[in-house]
């Protein structure tokens, strides 16, 4: 029994990761009907700058921030480089050269910081807490907290403010918004910076926990996918919610099956879920007006 | 019409002088690179059906690979078959296979099915991974036999080139006359618009699933060319990345052209090639060179190339003529 | 009383809490033009979506010579017979006039794998004898001539001529036309009328769903009018023309002046 409700506890707390991850990812999507392949990578910029940060005496609190801030800035020079040429063709053709920056972003990292993976010491490292019995470390409490909280400031940011409204109405239908004077392109800026700022957050936050390593973003990526297509494409609410049941089901899989079948078991979820209720998932094929 | 002729029987000779060329390559690290690339050519044209001629994404295709590679390989060398019946086999079951994927996903659009796809190429590198009393796990296979063609051992690399592009051009051979067809009528009308498709009475359904399943099995061809070439195969050939890579090809040469996943194979391994002069930089300046590709010519290389060489043999005044006619509709 | 090509049973087609489309019953006869009339929104389109399939009908079903189905398909539906147009064309821009077309004939073609891969006589044979076909219904659509330019270099009424070619292409026995005068001015509008004439001529009976009122009035055998999804009315021009309900929901004085 404790060893089911630690399997819960720790499934929820990776959940909440991934929704950090999938919301950044889903905005992005909803905005730029971009698939952003290279979404998991800015977790490994966020990683990376955490550790170095921290090894240069930086408190781990600045610099988690200072992690969002760089995964920003670069996520900013990627849009201009490789998303804005190519907002009026395909969307095939971003998420192609989303998975260009990825393959970029990665292989970067391998030569400049060489791929072993390398420890970050958070001022919670080691402590955990125990509630009747379940322990659960500090550190993934903070990742739980601050993704929470990021989710819902970022929730009430889309569903109360002036640059909430005009996200979603370029999400819901781009023409009209810019008949109705939504500066689209402004605003399909701010929402990449914004979504892979966040997940470069992510990053900062499960360094102590899982190490940081050039290629640690590939499976946050896919994750995040799943999560987000669960939830549905560029909905808030739903990616935040997958993240939680992703979560849970990774830890379920990897507790009670195998943990070498976990990211199968995951995927197959997936699988199901399309299959059988794709129409609450599924772009509206009967709805398409003829 | 004389002039599609023309092209056409060039076309054949060309297949057939290259594969007489082959023979004569002596250079160890060329073959190896040619190859490799041919078959990575395979799978381009291969993904070309789904994503060029249905438009349909996927982001799987390395379980088409990878299922077809083993199945050459466990078959020969546990059940004792023949190699070209594990052939036979490799080109069936990752068919077969793609039918399976294609019966839930082909209901899916866009992003969903890049996504389910993938998912599929995750699982199968997982089950190849994993199901270690079938695969052997992460080690792999080996000892996979080299085949035999009237007689003469395609261990001699120059011999399985030869081979390998035979390969190549049946299958492009195959696909042109399949897409030159009302099937390829009906797959290029789908992936523009379904809807015209089914009122014209397309099953869109059963033509989705007839191309996930060619294409599996072609990509299954590429797979078992792979694993009587190494000699052996291991699950991390089979990745996300190989997937990947051959989505980018395609689409860089010009998705929905024959010449097009050609071409992006030739120039992409080209470039690879040069890049080992950088060492680690290698990959670095791939993911540099391939945005920069797509950015410049998102609608891929073949169909800029055409496009401006068609431009640069007109006259000006018929440019000039086309361009406002262009403006006015 | 002629036979019936469709017959369409309690048809409702519902959106979320519209009905688009309630209880409607009628019946397509052979050899006729049948109008469809209504204010925007009444559910013509919809309705023309339900006969080709496109919608599956909340309630109801349709009859379709001796089959009978309530969730029609749409290739299903080509097959029996049905052919349409759309209000909005769909044809495909960057293909030819001619390529688009051959997308019609799909259902004669040959495409056993065999006989495309081995380009056997008879594939040569039918394949020549479908491009003659789509090149002579070309022609006598008056767009002959354009065959080998591109869709998108032509001219609205040009390209719907081209969408009704490819749907003359499955050799249909019932053709339905979605506004196709929306958009053309009043002598295109007179030269597709009559090449509907031509077509009804031809053996296949019109659903004619249309805007210009005189139009529909002029060239159908009998009319159907559509308010708020539901049928008010049926009959020939003339006593659609002289109902009350229709007069006072939908035509006003319009015909009358
Ligand atoms: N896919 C859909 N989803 C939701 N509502 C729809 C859909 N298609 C049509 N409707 C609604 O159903 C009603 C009927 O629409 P329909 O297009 O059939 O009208 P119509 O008679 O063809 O109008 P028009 O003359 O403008 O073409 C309208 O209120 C429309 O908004
Ligand atoms: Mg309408």
């Amino acid at each position: 029994m404790a060893e089911f409700a630690q399997t819960l506890v720790n499934g929820l707390t990776v959940g909440t990761l991934y929704s950090l991850v999938a919301l950044g990812l889903t905005i992005i999507y909803g905005v730029m009907n971009l698939a952003n392949f290279a979404q998991g990578e800015f977790a490994m910029i966020g990683g990376f700058a955490a550790f170095f940060l921290i090894q240069a005496g930086i408190p781990y609190p600045l610099a988690v921030v200072i992690a969002f801030a760089a995964a920003g800035i670069i996520g900013l020079i990627i849009h201009l480089l490789a998303n804005y040429p190519l907002r009026q063709s395909e969307p095939i053709n971003m998420m192609l050269s989303s998975l260009g920056v990825s393959l970029f972003l990665v292989n970067l990292a391998q030569y400049l910081f060489s791929p072993t993976p390398q420890v970050v010491e958070s001022p919670l490292s080691g402590k955990s807490l125990n509630f009747f019995g379940i322990f659960v470390s500090q550190q993934r409490l903070l990742i739980a907290f601050v993704s929470i909280v990021l989710c819902v400031v970022t929730y009430l940011l889309l569903e109360y403010t002036r640059f909430g409204r005009a996200v979603r109405a370029a999400s819901l239908d781009p023409d009209t918004a810019v008949i109705y004077g939504v500066p689209t392109k402004k605003i399909s800026f701010l929402t990449f910076v914004l979504g892979v700022a966040l997940t470069g957050v992510a990053g900062a936050l499960v360094a102590p926990v899982y190490y940081v390593y050039p290629t640690m973003g590939i499976s946050l990526t896919l994750k995040a996918f799943v999560v987000v297509v669960l939830g549905g494409m560029g909905n808030v609410v739903g990616a935040i919610a997958g993240g939680l049941v992703i979560g849970l089901i990774e830890s379920l899989a990897g507790g009670y099956i195998s943990t070498g079948f976990q990211d199968a078991i995951v995927f197959a979820v997936l699988f199901l879920v399309l299959v059988f209720r794709p129409e609450g998932i599924l772009t509206k094929v009967q709805g398409e007006k003829v | 019409m004389n002039l599609q002729r023309l092209k056409f029987w060039s076309a054949i000779l060309l297949g057939l002088g290259s594969v007489l060329a082959s023979l004569y390559v002596q250079n160890m690290y060329l073959l190896n690179v040619i190859i490799l690339a041919v078959i990575s050519a395979i799978l381009a044209v291969s993904v070309n059906l789904l994503v060029g001629y249905t438009g349909q994404i996927s982001l799987g295709h390395a379980g088409f690979y990878g299922i077809g590679a083993y199945t050459v390989a466990l078959l020969t060398t546990r059940w004792h078959w023949s190699i070209w019946l594990s052939f036979l086999a490799a080109f069936g079951l990752s068919g077969l296979m793609g039918l399976v994927l294609g019966l839930p996903t082909t209901r899916l659009r866009g992003h969903f099915l890049g996504i389910a796809t993938l998912g599929f190429g995750v699982i199968v590198n997982v089950v190849l991974n994993n199901w270690t009393s079938l695969t052997n796990g992460p080690v792999g296979v080996r000892g996979i036999p080299a085949p035999a063609l009237f007689g003469i051992s395609l261990e001699y690399k120059n011999f399985f080139l030869g081979f390998a592009l035979a390969c190549l051009f049946v299958i492009v051979l195959l696909v042109y006359l399949v897409v030159n067809s009302a099937v390829g009528r009906a797959w290029k009308c789908i992936r523009r618009d379904e809807i015209a498709a089914q009122v014209s009475g397309i099953n869109v359904y059963g033509y989705k699933l007839l191309a996930f399943a060619f294409s599996g099995g072609i990509a299954g061809i590429a797979g078992a060319l792979y694993a009587a070439f190494m000699t052996l195969v291991s699950p991390e050939t089979f990745d996300l990345n190989q997937s990947i890579t051959i989505v980018t090809t395609t689409i860089l040469g010009g998705a929905g052209t024959l010449v097009g996943p050609l071409l992006g194979t030739g120039i992409l391994t080209l470039i690879s090639e040069w890049l080992r002069n950088f060492h680690e930089l290698r990959l670095v300046l791939y993911g540099l060179i391939l945005v920069l590709f797509i950015v410049v010519m998102p609608q891929g290389i073949y169909p800029f190339v055409k496009k401006h060489v068609q431009l640069w043999f007109t006259p000006r005044k018929v440019k000039i003529q086309r361009g406002s006619e262009g403006r006015h509709l | 009383m002629s036979e019936a090509l469709i017959a369409a049973k309690q048809i409702s087609v519902r959106f979320g809490g519209l009905w688009a489309i309630k209880d409607v019953e009628l019946q397509v006869n052979s050899g006729e033009i049948l109008g469809i009339i209504g204010p925007n929104g009444a559910g013509k389109s919809t309705f023309l979506n339900v006969l080709s399939g496109l919608q599956r009908p909340s309630a109801g079903h349709l009859v379709i010579g001796k089959e009978e189905t309530a969730d029609p398909k749409a290739w299903r539906m080509a097959k029996l017979g049905i052919a349409r147009s759309f209000q909005t064309i769909r044809l495909i821009d960057d293909m030819s006039v001619l390529e688009n077309v051959l997308i019609g004939t799909h259902l004669y073609a040959v495409k056993g794998f065999l006989q495309v891969v081995g380009r056997s006589r008879s594939w040569h044979q039918t394949e020549r004898q479908l491009k003659e076909g789509a090149l002579e219904t070309l022609a006598w659509l008056g767009v002959g001539h354009k065959a080998e330019l591109p869709v998108s270099m032509l001219p609205l009424q040009e390209r719907r001529r081209v969408e009704i070619a490819r749907a003359l292409m499955i050799r249909p026995r019932v053709l339905l036309l979605d506004e196709p005068c929306a958009g053309l001015s009043q002598q295109e509008s007179l030269a597709l009328s009559n090449l509907m004439s031509g077509i009804r001529t031809r053996g296949v009976s019109i659903v004619l769903v249309e805007h210009n009122v005189k139009l529909v009035m002029a060239l159908a055998d009998r009319v159907v009018v559509l308010d708020h999804g539901q049928k008010i009315a049926e009959g020939t021009p003339t006593e659609v023309a002289h109902n009350e309900t229709v007069i006072q929901a939908y035509l006003g004085g319009e015909v009358h002046a």
